[in-house]
């Protein structure tokens, strides 16, 4: 079992990560979708509004017919996931919500999370989860 | 005269619940119910053992200004928003470590009766060792006369023991609920705060094993 001051070592570093992470993601996404691919692991999972799509590639080309965004980001929060679960293997857990607005389309209240991985040096994505604030069954 | 440039006006259509395939829906979906029974009941104590001893658990509420509903007093106290929490001391304080502090925060949470039939439930990441889902949903606060309707995404990060789960990481997303989910929501007859009928009963067992580890659900120090 780690000690108290890796864990507390592994919140701060979490927290770190997550708000380098989501100032960067969301930048990528709005202005430079083109650069968001660096971010997710090549067998990264995507599940946008109920729709899945695996491999970074896939992902890409998914995004790519999206309008252009403007995201406002308005909470963050991230976890270190406990080191049993990943057998050690440097892992946490990133969740915000916000805003995003759709060029000519829509603007909606959002929820999204990721899980991130080092790999080396750096974090990737290993899944990404988002949905709109809205039910699903209207009726 | 203009450019042929591609511009795109519409985005994918949502889904609805995304499970992987039929044994992950099975187990998530018991978990699910079992879980949110025990959570909407009296004693949320009983989730003792749906947490893993170390387990981690933070919150965040959002309030928006054009929402509808009251306040989230209860919830502001704990939200571990770090866009507004910058401390390192702070934040660690808002994040709980270990099952304990995790229900027993839990417990001080307002009393709540989940509508399932708004759930919408996704399988993040799914492995042998490892599983992950987001849940998201609506519920009214329990004891109030007129219960405001909340909105919720909870994330779990959980890891197989036995033939049940058991939460590693948990955290959890309050807001009001739009307008659309208010409609949307508590469409089947008026049920009453104090039992939780929209749930399917977990077994002829009921409460007397662990809804998610099948362990004794009072046992506190269970290893």
């Amino acid at each position: 079992m780690a000690s108290s001051e890796d864990i507390q070592l592994k919140i701060d570093q979490a927290a770190t990560a997550g708000e380098e992470f989501s100032k960067y993601y969301y930048e990528c996404f709005d202005k430079k979708r083109y650069l968001l691919h660096k971010l997710y692991m090549d067998n990264a999972t995507l599940i946008w509004n109920g729709n899945h799509v695996s491999g970074s590639n896939d992902i890409m080309k998914y995004f790519e017919q999206f309008p252009t965004t403007e995201t406002t980001l308005e909470s963050l929060d991230c976890q270190p996931i406990l080191d049993e679960a990943v057998n050690g293997q440097s892992t946490i857990l990133v969740v915000v919500s916000g805003v995003v607005k759709y060029e000519r389309v829509k603007t909606a209240t959002f929820q999204q999370n990721f899980m991130l991985t080092a790999q080396g040096t750096v974090w990737k994505v290993v899944t990404d989860w988002f949905r709109f604030q809205e039910p699903l069954r209207t009726s | 005269i203009g450019f042929d440039v591609e511009t795109h006006l519409e985005l994918p259509k949502s889904k609805e619940s995304f499970f992987v395939n039929d044994v992950v829906k099975t187990l998530v979906l018991r978990f699910i119910q079992e879980y949110f029974m025990v959570y909407d009941s009296n004693d949320r104590q009983q989730l003792l053992n749906a947490y893993h001893e170390q387990a981690f658990f933070s919150m965040f509420a959002v309030r928006k200004d054009n929402s509808r509903g009251p306040y989230l007093q209860e919830y502001l106290s704990e939200s571990r928003n770090m866009i507004k929490v910058k401390g390192f001391e702070r934040r660690s304080k808002l994040l709980k470590r270990g099952r304990l502090a995790v229900v027993s925060m839990l417990t001080t949470l307002p009393k709540t009766q989940h509508d399932p039939t708004s759930f919408c439930i996704d399988i993040n990441h799914y492995s042998a060792q490892l599983l992950s889902f987001t849940v998201t949903g609506v519920f009214k606060e329990g004891d109030k006369s007129s219960p405001p309707v909340r909105s919720f995404t909870r994330v779990f990060v959980v890891v197989p023991v036995g033939d049940g789960l058991c939460i590693v990481n948990e955290q959890m997303c309050i807001n009001n609920a739009t307008v659309e989910q208010v409609q949307a929501s508590f469409k089947s007859p008026t049920p009453t705060p104090s039992s939780s009928p929209s749930y399917p009963q977990p077994g002829p067992s009921g409460l007397t094993s662990s809804p998610v580890t099948g362990a004794p659900l009072v046992a506190v120090n269970s290893p």
